[in-house]
């Protein structure tokens, strides 16, 4: 509901005006005389504001002029609603800094209608929230990582109206690359991250023809640390996108730690096996010991085998902890990697996708609730 | 806008003279305004609600009074929005005698201004006749458009342009049939 303010000396129309508002919802303060007009309106601040031409004392041309020199009342919408109704009182309105000029008679939808597009137009767009950096991780190569991380990049694109994208922060030669069938020529490691601004970031950034946007990694591997750009994009891509998911290189170097402490969700990636286990033990140990710690993770169980040799109970009681996200395993994962797609832009039904929706929606409810 | 009552409606309309526009409300019934202007009781037409430009800057409103009397010989012409605030229109027991006729193109000019549009004749065609044989002291040009003749950037439209027949000084007709 607006608060619009409708201005003219004829007490008839000032009724007739006011009725069609109510009856379309809106709430409105009539103004007999032109000459109180800026003052209330200063005094009240209405949404919007309907103004007659030819008035005694002030004609609303010179009204509407008064308002828009006004700092608070610089970007009202306003209406001219005239009786005069030849194009050249069109141009008079909009040159005295009216928003939309009318004819009189006019009819009440017309005029709900084109206030309430004047007042969306004119509201401030709502702040950007930041995004949220979501990482998938394990110490333990050929659990799956990349094509959980993948996956669920593919499934928040698909499924939310969000801006997604995938950053690959490996370092072992750009895996997801390889995933997606993308050669890329440009990654993150031909930015500078002194001085680092979007557009140079942007236009790293590479769209799969999924639409996903994805930003590579360097093609060949690479030892030297780059905190200070993991750095530099944490800050950056939240501020741009709504969503991140960054898959992390298998190892605890400076730039894994920076972004495991930094990012908003760590998924710890294991697979059904001893090995992972017992290396997600480890790793939840050295990560619990830290100073500053992780800020939120999960595990995510990926039953990359079509026989486990652990069941998911013996993985949680070996871990203490409940799962809550357990992938099952998909026949139809090599063909999506030969395919050069994410399988949940591929092939909907199967296990994996069907997996990484619902968690794609649980992680979509906790950040709508404010808890990421 | 016209606020309706049985018998009287308050009609919006522009009027000029030879230098002035002036916008306000007219108290008219069935007849339109051009009954109003046809009223041999009185040389006067009382307009309330008055605003006045000036024909070079007519979206400038210089005066505006209450209530202002024009003597109907000074006034130049009338736009008008909807044909039913000027004239009695047709219905559907009668047919209009503003609405009789062939239609013809015609350039119009009065102090000021020039005035393209359509009238509606019956007879002979010939621009002195067309003039004379018309009903009222006003001629009725439909679909008209005023050009200010110094200022061709300043026109005003109406579905109907009520033209003084006194004050016109070129009339001219395309005699075929539109």
């Amino acid at each position: 509901m607006a608060h619009i303010f409708i201005i003219d000396d004829d007490r008839q129309l000032l009724q007739l005006i006011s009725v069609m508002l109510e009856r379309g919802g809106h709430a409105s303060t009539t103004i007999n005389d032109p000459r109180k007009a800026l003052d209330e309106l200063q005094k009240s601040k209405p949404d919007a504001v309907i103004l007659d031409v030819m008035m005694p004392g002030l004609d609303g041309h010179t009204l509407c002029r008064q308002i828009r020199e006004t700092p608070d009342l610089a970007d009202l919408p306003i209406i001219i609603l005239t009786a005069r109704s030849q194009n050249i009182d069109r141009k008079a309105a909009l040159d005295s800094g009216a928003d939309e000029y009318m004819r009189k008679p006019v009819m009440p939808k017309e005029l709900i209608a084109k206030l309430e597009e004047l007042i969306a137009a004119k509201s401030p767009a709502p702040a950007h929230q930041p995004g949220v950096i979501i990482g998938f991780y394990s110490l333990r190569g050929g659990v799956g990582t990349t094509t959980m991380a993948l996956n669920f990049a593919a499934a928040l694109h698909k499924h939310s109206d969000k801006q997604v994208c995938f950053w690959d922060m490996s370092s072992a030669g750009s895996p997801a690359a390889v995933y997606l069938r993308h050669s890329p020529t440009t990654h993150w490691g031909q930015l500078d991250p002194d001085n680092l601004t979007w557009d140079q970031v942007d236009a790293q950034i590479v769209t799969h023809r999924s639409g996903l946007r994805f930003l590579p990694a360097p093609t060949l591997p690479t030892s030297a640390s780059r905190t200070d750009l993991a750095a530099a994009l944490t800050n950056l891509l939240p501020q741009h996108t709504d969503y991140i998911v960054v898959d992390l290189p298998s190892n605890l170097n400076p730039d894994t730690l920076f972004l495991l402490q930094n990012i908003n969700l760590t998924f710890h990636v294991l697979a059904p096996e001893v090995i992972s286990v017992h290396l997600a033990q480890q790793t939840s140990k050295f990560l619990s010991d830290l100073e500053d710690g992780v800020k939120q993770k999960a595990y995510l169980l990926n039953q990359n085998q079509i026989e486990s040799p652990m069941p998911p109970t013996a993985v949680e009681r070996a871990l203490k902890t409940r799962i809550p996200f357990k992938i099952a395993h998909d026949t139809n994962q090599a063909k999506a990697i030969s395919a050069g797609a994410p399988l949940t832009l591929s092939n909907a039904k199967s296990p994996l996708p069907a997996g990484m929706v619902r968690m794609a929606e649980m992680i979509q409810q906790r950040v709508d609730r404010g808890e990421l | 806008m016209s606020f309706g009552y049985s018998h009287q409606k308050t009609i919006n309309t522009d009027l000029f003279t030879d230098a002035y526009r002036v916008t306000g409300e007219v108290k008219v019934g069935a007849g339109g305004v051009q009954a109003v202007l046809s009223d041999q009781n009185t040389r006067y037409m009382t307009m309330s609600n008055v605003y006045i430009s000036r024909i070079h800057t007519p979206a400038s409103i210089i005066a505006s009074y209450s209530e202002c009397a024009f003597n109907k010989d000074n006034i130049n012409f009338l736009v008008m929005q909807n044909k039913s605030d000027a004239v009695a229109t047709s219905n559907q027991r009668s047919r209009s005698v503003f609405e009789r006729g062939k239609d013809y193109d015609v350039f119009i000019s009065v102090p000021s201004f020039e005035i393209h549009g359509i009238i509606k004749h019956e007879g002979t065609v010939q621009a002195a006749s067309m003039i004379r044989n018309s009903v009222g002291a006003f001629q009725l040009v439909y679909d008209a458009k005023a050009l200010a003749a110094l200022y061709p950037d300043i026109s005003y439209s109406g579905a109907v342009i009520l033209v003084q027949k006194s004050r016109i000084s070129i009339f001219g007709v395309n005699t075929h049939k539109q």
